[in-house]
């Protein structure tokens, strides 16, 4: 096999036309291993602190509402205004702030976690690919360094993951064909990037052992491939050999673990607690993958009819589907961490790219019944950790056109979510000699969030 | 012979519902159309929360726009009539005098032609209204809603006379046989319900497939919403039964139930002309008269826009209007 180790690959999951055989599968894992060993093993300088917190989150579970939710229909209901759509809202219990009327089990869960309703994006007026970049890093410009700068979740499971972990740090469930580059390990080396897999309880036929191999003829291959590496790293301590032989045990802890995204494992009132979507299947396996190591799970709501990106017939499918399914999963998510004592150790993110215009579309390019794209305000929810729950920070005008108070950008998040894990976001990670920044972007620490 | 080519409508005129911003920023959609004879107007349920009057022009107009020409869009006017919000549907008493509304605020209200208040008013569904007929002999209100009912009301008191629970499905559409013994009702499972209305009996489903799947959720049941029949209507003559949805028109025959056509396409908007010779039908970006003498379409009108909700026949079945997200109503010349 030839191995072409590049520095930002994504394993990608088989997809019809993308398929890659287990054989395959090793090889990549391989070149990851290979690609890390060009980065010097990523030091860090440690610069001035960021804000610390008593009780930093391990792990996060981001759940991206992929293609934008209406702020009006969710956090930031309007009723009533010449923007409001045909929803009501709903009281919660935070005095005075209301939601969308089918969040209902969210509105009673809000001492919980936190809203911010004056957030707003890099672009106006929303723009897919760059607003996702911003999301998923907290950054959307390269121009600065000469390399493809990190994803959040390759930062998380650089600083959070265990260097004998055998399952990779940053795990992304999601049925989309989309692979951009900023939503992996950039610069960090592949050791660190997104490992891909299709969610909705579906495991990789590239974790499972080949078809005619019995587990103890793996094994017995297995044990013999260690013994001749074991042989071939006498007198050769060499980082480069040592990152070879890592890749190699979390390939394996991968295969091993394939029981991971088995949910027929879960107990059948868990399952059912969680309920039959798509969105259920892919929370209860990133709890799964919580528990058994993995500090960051990309959950993307994404596929036919699962993401939020409707101009069309937005107001039904919006309160006949999405937001009834978002509300149960994501409060059955929060109570089962919480039962699980996981919640204080997890941070829940759930945010789409961007938001939904306040004004109704009415023809094709702009949505008829729904909403355009909006990048100048909009909201999200987050939680668990050393996140202060019950308040929501920012506030916009009636119509829900301005942000009037405590303007916040995707940057300030990002400012937030590192000390809310105990990372210092003023560490620099050092890449072929360059220093790279965790967090440059944003003016300042969302400080009223954390606790 | 070379075949018949289907004929193009006039535009005899366009109405662009008017724009209050204190009441809806952007563009509001037309959900709904029904004519009010004796008046001489076009009533239009739109998302702004309020009905809208349309007043058609004289027949035939006084000044017709020269062929090729695009007649100036005239304003139609908001009337007092309200919900707190969206008006999904309208229907008009056989007395020419009533109309009954239903909308997103979950709620019926009975209004009264030159009159701003309603003559009654009642929270009439768990969650949406989405559709409201008259039987014919005005006697029955049926109303339809996102809560799988259909609920039947006195059409003089509106008192609460019966709750029709079969459905399992958010219901959308809902249509009454001629002879206003029979009550269909269609929704987002593709399936049109028949009831008995005296008997308050299920008496057939008739599955036509316009469902939208979630290919990805095959454990969530399979499929989504919205989707389904979204428009259903039944010949005057009694012989047919049209539905049109997410995917295809079906027009089927009301006492076997059997398939006389099908046409594939999106579409919302669905009629029959009081001769039933004449279907019309709204299909991705057109709008379609099928010609049931002939067997073919007659009439193609491409209005090129998504969304035509709703169409209704006016003056005997001579004029079509129509009306969706673009918030405009169109009104066209079949005589010609």
């Amino acid at each position: 096999v030839e191995l072409k180790p590049t520095s930002n690959a994504i394993v990608r999951w088989p997809q019809p036309g993308n398929s890659i055989s287990r054989r395959e599968f090793m090889a990549r894992s391989v070149a990851c291993g290979l690609a890390a060993t060009g980065l010097g093993g990523a030091a860090v300088d440690v610069a001035t602190a960021s804000p610390t917190v008593r009780k930093p989150a391990k792990r996060v579970i981001f759940v991206l509402m992929s293609g934008g939710p209406s702020q009006l229909e969710t956090f930031d209901p309007k009723p009533g205004t010449p923007t409001g759509g045909p929803f009501g809202a709903i009281p919660t219990r935070i005095p005075g702030v209301r939601f969308c009327e089918y969040l209902p089990r969210l509105a009673q869960m809000t001492d919980h976690f936190a809203v911010v309703r004056s957030l707003t994006g890099a672009h106006p007026a929303g723009d897919h690919i760059r607003d996702l970049q911003y999301t998923l890093t907290g950054h959307f410009s390269n121009s600065r360094f000469q390399v493809t700068r990190p994803s959040f979740g390759s930062i998380v499971a650089h600083e959070l993951g265990k260097r004998d972990a055998k399952l990779p740090g940053y795990i992304c469930l999601s049925p989309s064909w989309h692979d951009a580059a900023f939503q992996g390990a950039g610069c960090l080396g592949a050791k660190y990037d997104l490992m891909k897999f299709p969610g909705y309880g579906q495991v990789s036929g590239a974790t499972a052992r080949a078809d005619g191999v019995s587990e103890a003829g793996f094994h017995a291959r297995s044990t013999l491939r260690d013994a001749v590496s074991r042989q071939f790293l006498q007198g050769r301590q060499a980082r480069s050999a040592l990152r070879y032989e890592e890749s190699f045990a979390r390939a394996r802890g991968l295969m091993e673990s394939s029981r991971l995204f088995d949910l027929s494992r879960e107990p059948d009132k868990v399952r059912q607690r969680y309920g039959p979507t798509r969105y259920a299947a892919d929370c209860l396996t990133a709890r799964r993958l919580l528990e058994a190591g993995v500090p960051f799970v990309l959950i993307q709501c994404f596929g036919t009819r699962c993401d939020w990106d409707w101009h069309y017939e937005a107001f039904s499918h919006l309160s006949k589907y999405m937001l009834g399914v978002f509300d149960h999963v994501t409060t059955t998510l929060m109570e089962d961490l919480r039962e699980r004592g996981l919640w204080d150790e997890t941070l829940l993110i759930c945010t789409g790219e961007f938001g939904r215009t306040p004004a109704i579309g009415s023809n094709e390019a702009n949505g008829y019944s729904g909403r355009a794209h909006y990048a100048k305000n909009f909201a999200m929810l987050l939680g668990g950790g050393s996140i202060r729950g019950g308040q929501v920070v920012g506030t916009t005008n009636k119509d829900g056109t301005e942000i009037t108070a405590r303007p916040v950008t995707v940057a300030d998040l990002y400012r937030t979510y590192y000390p809310a894990l105990g990372i210092n976001f003023d560490k620099k990670l050092r890449v072929s000699g360059q220093p790279i920044p965790i967090q440059e972007e944003g003016k300042e620490t969302i400080s009223e969030l954390l606790a | 012979m070379a075949p018949s080519q289907p004929k193009a409508a006039r535009l005899l005129q366009t109405f662009a519902m008017p724009v209050d911003a204190a009441m809806f920023s952007g563009v509001p959609s037309v959900t709904a159309l029904k004519p009010l004879p004796h008046a001489r107007v076009l009533l239009a349920a739109a998302m702004d929360r309020r009905v809208v009057c349309c007043e058609l022009p004289a027949d035939p107009p006084k000044t017709p726009p020269a062929p090729g020409q695009q007649p100036a869009a005239v304003p139609a006017k908001h009337l007092a009539w309200s919900h707190e919000n969206w008006v999904h549907d309208l229907d008009v008493h056989p007395d020419g005098k009533r109309v009954a509304t239903g909308g997103t605020d979950r709620r019926i209200k009975i209004w009264k032609w030159g009159q701003e208040k309603p003559l009654a008013e009642f929270k009439a569904h768990e969650d949406w209204v989405r559709a409201v007929a008259f039987a014919p002999d005005g006697r029955l209100l049926a109303s339809a809603g996102d809560d799988c009912l259909v609920r039947l009301w006195d059409g003089e008191t509106a008192r609460p006379v019966a709750t029709l629970d079969a459905h399992g499905s958010f219901l959308d559409s809902l249509a009454w046989s001629a002879d206003g013994q029979q009550l269909l009702a269609g929704g987002n499972d593709g399936r049109i319900h028949v009831w008995k209305v005296a008997a308050r009996q299920l008496t057939r489903s008739i599955d036509i497939d316009n469902r939208r799947l979630i290919e990805d959720e095959p454990l969530n049941g399979g499929f989504s919403y919205p989707g389904g029949i979204r428009g259903l209507t039944c010949s005057r003559d009694g012989k047919l039964i049209a539905a049109i949805g997410l995917t295809s028109l079906h027009v089927l025959e009301s006492a076997s139930g059997k398939p006389v056509l099908k046409q594939d396409g999106r579409g919302f908007g669905v009629a029959f002309d009081p001769t039933s010779r004449w279907l019309a039908f709204s299909q991705e970006k057109d709008l379609l008269l099928w010609d049931f003498q002939t067997g073919k379409v007659g009439y193609h009108i491409p209005v090129d826009q998504l969304g035509l909700f709703d169409i209704c026949f006016l003056n005997g079945g001579k004029q079509l209007a129509s009306g969706g997200c673009n918030g405009k109503v169109g009104l066209w010349d079949l005589t010609a």
